[in-house]
């Protein structure tokens, strides 16, 4: 509802906006000294600024409010006006760009910090460790843990080679065998003459082939 | 300033690639002997039967721990031989060892807490075995 729209009378007591249908009564309440605060200040419309002065003029409670209103006001200024008075504003131009002045720029501040001996060596430890942790190669793939073995050669007759023997705990067991073939049917042998007891065949999966050094 | 810092992570690399690694290393024999497995020998035991190697003995003979340096072989004494292991140069997330322990040549990766067991030739009435365990 737009003060535009309304049309204010007042009744003792209360300062009523009569608008289109139902009248909106306003007692008094903080409404009512909104609508005080505002005639006090030339806010209102001619209809409200009339009820409210014949609100005054016929209800002395409002009035003792509207004077109270008007003298805290008046408080307020004289407050305001004598802070202002007592401050010294001579030279504060001067004094703020002085502290302005005496903030070094980003890269002043950085250029003066690469002169101190620790900066330039910690920096430089700094951006080394990360790079070494950035550039150093990938983690082990899962799985990749126990031994892995890269390479294994025996200088010894031509039928008698290394074979690869893992064990589910990823352990490797490297040992020469005899006539090793490609089907994995070989068994795992000693040197000669020393011999182990009785073997068990080898289960297939477990079988070493000698192309898979 | 860059090429500075790139000097100074690589110098730390290298640093670290070249850091010692120790491996445990054991000598041990197995045989068929009277049934025995020293203490701390029982999991080998179970990998090599499961691997279908069948020994009723399993006695340490030595142990010790090297810390081994890239490219800086360090020998490591057999009943009748020498074995040689060699730490590979190079930044490997894992230790890469070098072994020769004749007529065995090998390289091996060593995971943390696995074992290589090298067959390292015969040894009175049994075989000898080169275990070797990069530790933590």
């Amino acid at each position: 509802m737009s003060k535009t729209d309304a049309e204010a009378e007042y009744e003792p007591g209360c300062v009523r906006l009569k608008v289109e249908g139902p009248l909106a009564v306003m007692s008094l309440n903080s409404n009512t000294l909104q609508l005080l605060s505002a005639y006090i200040d030339g806010e209102l419309t001619a209809a409200e600024r009339e009820a409210v002065e014949r609100a005054l003029a016929e209800d002395p409670r409002v009035r003792e409010i509207q004077q109270s209103m008007r003298g805290l006001g008046s408080a307020m200024r004289a407050l305001s006006e004598a802070g202002v008075a007592r401050a010294d504003f001579t030279g504060l131009a001067d004094r703020v760009l002085g502290q302005v002045s005496r903030r070094p720029a980003v890269v002043d501040r950085l250029r003066e910090a690469w002169r101190r001996p620790w900066f330039p060596v910690g920096g430089l430890v700094a951006v080394a460790a990360a790079a070494f942790f950035v550039l150093r190669p990938a983690a082990p793939v899962p799985g990749g843990e126990g031994v892995v073995v890269q390479s294994a050669t025996a200088d010894a007759p031509a039928q008698l080679q290394p074979v690869v023997l893992k064990t589910d705990t990823g352990d490797a067991i490297i040992w020469l065998v005899e006539h090793p073939d490609a089907s994995g049917a070989h068994r795992p042998t000693t040197l000669s003459p020393d011999k182990p007891g009785p073997q068990a065949p080898i289960p297939a999966q477990q079988r070493p082939r000698a192309g898979e050094l | 300033m860059t090429a500075l810092a790139s000097l100074t992570s690589f110098g730390v690399a290298a640093l670290l690639a070249a850091a010692p690694v120790k491996v445990e290393v054991q000598v041990v024999q197995a045989s068929n002997d009277a049934a025995h497995v020293d203490p701390g020998l029982e999991k080998m035991r179970q990998g090599f039967e499961k691997a279908g190697l069948r020994f009723s003995s399993y006695r340490r003979l030595s142990e010790q721990t090297l810390s081994l340096s890239p490219g800086k072989p360090a020998d490591v004494a057999i009943p009748g031989k020498t074995a040689t292991l060699t730490l590979q140069p190079g930044d490997h997330p894992r230790p890469h060892v070098a072994v020769s322990v004749p007529p065995l040549q090998t390289t091996v990766e060593l995971g943390a807490g696995a074992s290589a067991f090298l067959q390292a030739g015969p040894h009175e009435n049994g075989q000898l075995v080169l275990v070797l365990t990069a530790t933590k």
